[in-house]
């Protein structure tokens, strides 16, 4: 995992270098501090479901405008408002081909596509009382892979790096249990593509809403 | 003078080899053209550059004979290819090939002039004085040399051997059993006997002339259109005639296959006497009677019959046909010469059939008509020193001709005699080789077949299917229905427009469209439909189409 992110790192070129080094190696005691100490909570787990909707209109033909995402963040507080989060999410759907170009046949297969991602991040909230209002922004490693379904051997698949941005907000039902509502936009881009959409990037918007665990 | 016409070898750097060794001679002055012989088995030393550069007048089984420039032969011996001088001043010269009737008779031909033994039986010769055909004896046999002009050669491989897969094996054609079985024994009789009729066809004689009228009277009987071809030959610039009959070609009248044999003859008394009968009115009556069979026959490619004159001069009636034939970029499919196929002292006697190396895939499709349609034994024989009849000069153009010959271990004892005349001869072995001569000519021009007419109103459209990260190109191909007797279509595809189009599907369609998918949708296709009748037989391929030609179109 470590080695993923360091390689995800360098490939991404972030400039952010020594923040994400203190994250690496400082998480594990502060998530025990956190857990052991009164007061505000320094850590919290979110478990989100979201709906995607790709930014290219190549990937809305073929998928749909909403395809179903799925997501999970740990996040733990630096200092005031500001955490630190590595994440996780997933997004997959069904569809099936479409034509480039002059139509006749209207010949069609049916696809699958399924990404993942691992991200880190930093988020600003703002604590209101029992709402909490943020924004924040990260990097992923993304891992894509489309299927012809009945035709082995056609599709695509690879690993690239791309980034997010995030805005919500949380409603604490407990002082353990928030409910959160968030927007993202991601950018993925693949650096390939086909007849339909010659340079693919499988980012766009998602509105998810979860649960957030707070410790 | 040979050296002049040389084939260009300035600048070109394929010839670099060669021109190390040759351009250095012909900087010098001018100087004596020599004629040489070098040894077959030494061309190996030699570069296919330098060899392709030799001016080669006459190639033999175990030599070639060539000329050149007088530091040539030294130059050749530095390249480790010893070159023996036969002529140090061979300009302005006259010389022949001479087969001798047995090897130790070749000393008669030193007293008569310049005389150089090249291999057992054959000798080159420059008269004295005088046309040879009048000093040297009947029995020997004459080929003119022409010193400026090189022949082509093939320095490939040594006799004997055979050519591997050359010819597709002959699928037997009803119609030409057809044919064969109407050749008939004794029409051919009757024109040997009409033939041996004129006393003499010596060429040169007015009896040989009016054998060739003769000829071409027949020829015109038959509905084939004829011409007389007039030559020029030997010292006293005589003149003689070849007769040339065409039955022109259904499909590809530009390909032509030749039936010949020489009509003229010699003997010790040739002004007067000279029967010929097996040499060479057998071969003649041959050639008149394919022509009789032929003549209504229906054949892609046009057959020339063609009656040599001067053959027993030097070979003079075939050597100017070849020559101009070459010139004018006439396509020979083959030529199909017979000489001397009547006589024979076997029950079961053997044709022989001889070739050049280039030569030897022409001598198994004979051999297999041969044994297909006459039937009749036959042997190949590969030796590129049997020049001693009218297919050694397309030899030398780089035709493909065979010889047609009776057996050599029981040749005609009256050959070149005054005796040799109809009653020696054996008709049913005549009537075997014309017919085993007509179905290999037969077979060479392809009988021609009415095939489908090829589809109309070829349509293509195509459509890229695709995803994120692949795509596929799918074509959908639709044509005009043709008619009751197609029973289905072919459709034939190519990535490059006109050519190396290759079937694609498996099954015949019967229906008039065809699609597939899966195609690469960066590559451009090409397709064509054929139509098959119930017999199987193709027609040729429609119009091209590219597969989006008709995207425009209005959709279905
Ligand atoms: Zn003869």
């Amino acid at each position: 995992m470590i080695k993923t992110m360091t390689r995800f790192r360098i490939k991404a070129g972030l400039r952010a270098a020594p923040v994400f080094w203190w994250l690496i190696l400082g998480m594990g005691p502060a998530g025990l501090r956190a857990s052991t100490a009164a007061g505000r909570p320094r850590a919290a787990v979110s478990l989100e479901a979201g709906m995607f909707r790709a930014g290219q209109a190549a990937f809305r033909t073929l998928y749909g405008n909403g395809i179903s995402a799925l997501s999970a963040h740990v996040r733990v507080r630096l200092i005031d408002g500001l955490w630190a989060a590595a994440g996780w999410r997933t997004v997959k759907a069904g569809g099936a081909t479409a034509i480039a170009g002059p139509a006749f046949n209207e010949e069609e297969y049916a696809l699958e596509f399924e990404m993942t991602s691992i991200r880190l991040g930093l988020r600003y909230a703002f604590d209101l009382g029992r709402i909490a209002v943020f924004a924040g922004a990260g990097g992923s490693a993304d891992r894509y892979e489309e299927r012809w379904v009945d035709v082995p051997g056609l599709g695509g698949s690879g690993k690239k790096a791309g980034w997010y941005a995030e805005a919500g907000g949380e409603y604490a039902v407990f002082r353990f249990l928030s409910l959160s509502l968030r927007g993202e936009y991601t950018s993925v881009p693949t650096a390939r593509g086909s007849s339909l959409e010659p340079d693919v990037n499988l980012g766009g918007l998602e509105a998810a809403a979860g649960l957030v665990f707070r410790f | 003078m040979a050296w002049k016409n040389r084939r260009p070898r300035g600048g070109a750097a394929a010839v670099a080899a060669v021109a190390v060794l040759l351009v250095f001679s012909s900087a010098a002055p001018p100087e004596d053209t020599v004629l040489f012989r070098i040894e077959r088995a030494d061309l190996d030393r030699l570069s296919a550059d330098a060899a392709a550069g030799l001016f080669v007048v006459q190639e033999l089984q175990t030599c070639l004979l060539a000329s050149g420039p007088a530091a040539l032969p030294g130059e050749l011996a530095e390249a480790g290819v010893p070159a023996v001088v036969l002529d140090g001043k061979a300009e302005g010269k006259i010389y022949f090939l001479v087969r001798t009737p047995r090897p130790e008779e070749g000393d008669i031909l030193v007293g008569l002039g310049t005389a150089v033994p090249l291999e057992e039986r054959v000798w080159l010769f420059s008269p004295a004085s005088g046309d040879p055909r009048e000093i040297i004896p009947p029995a020997f046999r004459l080929k003119r040399l022409d010193l400026d002009r090189s022949v082509v050669w093939s320095r490939g491989a040594p006799a004997g051997e055979t050519a591997a897969g050359a010819v597709e094996a002959i699928v037997p054609d009803p119609r030409i059993f057809e044919w064969v079985a109407r050749v008939s024994n004794s029409r051919l009789t009757e024109t040997i006997q009409s033939l041996q009729n004129f006393q003499t066809r010596y060429a040169s004689t007015a009896a040989c002339e009016n054998a060739g009228t003769f000829l071409y009277n027949r020829f015109v009987q038959l509905g084939l259109a004829c011409e007389y071809e007039t030559f020029t030959f030997s010292w006293a610039q005589r003149q003689s005639r070849n007769i040339i009959a065409t039955l022109p070609g259904k499909a590809v009248p530009n390909r032509v296959v030749i039936v010949c044999a020489h009509y003229d003859s010699i003997s010790d008394e040739p002004e007067t006497l000279a029967p010929g009968a097996d040499d060479n009115a057998s071969g003649t009556a041959a050639v008149l009677e394919i022509a009789r069979v032929l003549a209504a026959a229906p054949l892609d490619y046009t057959v020339k019959f063609i009656c040599f004159s001067a053959e027993e001069w030097g070979l003079y009636g075939s050597s100017f046909y070849a020559q101009r034939a070459k010139s004018r970029g006439e396509r020979i499919v083959g030529v199909i010469n017979m000489d001397m196929i009547s006589y024979t002292d076997s029950d079961d006697p053997l044709l022989e059939v001889y070739v050049n190396p280039a030569s030897r895939w022409l001598a198994d499709q004979y051999l297999e008509a041969a044994e297909t349609y006459a039937p009749l034994a036959a042997s190949k024989i590969t030796d590129s020193s049997a020049t001693w009849s009218d297919h050694s000069p397309f030899w030398d153009q780089g035709f493909a001709a065979l010889c047609a010959i009776e057996e050599s271990a029981g040749r005609n004892p009256y050959y070149h005699e005054t005796t040799d005349t109809l009653d020696k001869l054996n008709m049913n072995y005549c009537t075997s080789v014309t017919r085993a001569s007509l179905a290999s000519a037969a077979d060479l021009a392809r009988p021609h077949v009415v095939r489908p007419a090829p589809p109309t109103g070829l349509q293509a459209r195509s459509e890229i299917i695709s995803s994120l990260f692949a795509a596929v190109k799918s074509v959908s191909l639709a044509w005009d229905a043709g008619p009751a007797s197609v029973a289905g279509y072919n459709v034939y595809r190519t990535t490059t427009s006109g050519g190396g189009h290759v079937k694609i599907n498996s099954r015949l369609l019967s229906e008039p469209r065809f699609s597939e998918t899966m195609l690469d949708p960066a590559t451009t296709y090409f397709y064509e439909v054929t139509a098959v009748d119930g017999q199987g037989l193709e027609s040729d391929g429609s119009d091209e189409v590219r597969d989006d030609q008709n995207n425009d179109a209005l959709p279905n």
